[in-house]
């Protein structure tokens, strides 16, 4: 009776999970085009900017993963190698980050981002060590 | 209160500098028996509520750092970095800090 449940909560987390991770892949490809044009590095520390004018913006997002992939996981931490089921969800999430601080800036007017920043922290839901959500906070100075 | 995380103010000069300013706000970093949250650890997604929580809780360090700054008679912060770190019992503490210097 549990192992049902179980598969069922992880075929359940299979479907729904790609189907929601298609959706924000998309979205992100949309939402990314918006703002292409706003240049952005991680240099600029040391530099003195003239005839502008700048503020700090920063964006975050936090992610969980689906009950399939985290399954994986489970399994590969095994044997050992790349967790390739996280590597698509760090990715996500440092992709929305990003876009976020970057959409914060266009509204602000900004023509470009410099020094940006990455933070990435973990997440647990339900007294869980381990359950596969992620926070990833960008920052970056905004030049406008 | 100008901030950046770069060492100067883009299109000003820095007079003085004011020494270190900090602020830090504690969350914890267990979503609970939040019912929302557990579905979503089933399907995948954005945690939207906790997005939330977590900005808020930044904003609250970004605000102490500022007031912290003010006091010195600042009035702005460069290099501006942020730090997560867990504290046990599932809290994190959201740490911001920077320089605080005079512009003009």
């Amino acid at each position: 009776m549990g192992l049902i449940f179980f598969i069922t909560i992880l075929v359940l987390g299979y479907f729904v999970g790609r189907y929601l991770e298609n959706k924000h892949l998309k979205q992100l490809l949309i939402q990314e085009r918006e703002v292409q044009h706003l240049a952005w590095r991680n240099t600029g520390l040391k530099e003195d900017f003239k005839d502008c004018s700048g503020t700090l913006v920063y964006g975050s997002v936090v992610i969980a993963q689906d009950a399939f992939k985290n399954f994986l996981a489970g399994l590969i931490n095994i044997f050992g190698g790349r967790i390739t089921s996280y590597e698509s969800l760090l990715e996500r999430a440092r992709r929305e980050a990003i876009l976020r601080a970057r959409q914060k800036a266009m509204q602000l007017g900004a023509k470009q981002l410099v020094n940006l920043r990455l933070e990435t922290s973990t997440i647990s839901i339900n007294n869980q060590n381990s359950s596969g959500a992620v926070e990833v906070f960008c920052y970056a100075t905004a030049l406008i | 209160m100008e901030l950046s995380n770069i060492e100067s103010i883009p299109g000003k000069q820095i007079e003085s500098y004011f020494g270190i300013v900090q602020g830090s706000s504690v969350r914890s970093k267990h979503v609970g028996r939040d019912f929302a949250a557990g579905l979503k650890n089933i399907f995948g997604g954005e945690l939207k509520g906790y997005t939330e929580l977590l900005n808020e809780s930044r904003e609250e360090a970004v605000q102490r750092m500022i007031a912290h700054a003010k006091n010195k008679g600042a009035n702005a912060i460069v290099n501006v970095r942020f730090s997560t770190s867990s504290i046990a019992a599932g809290a994190a503490e959201i740490f911001a800090y920077g320089t605080a210097v005079k512009v003009i």
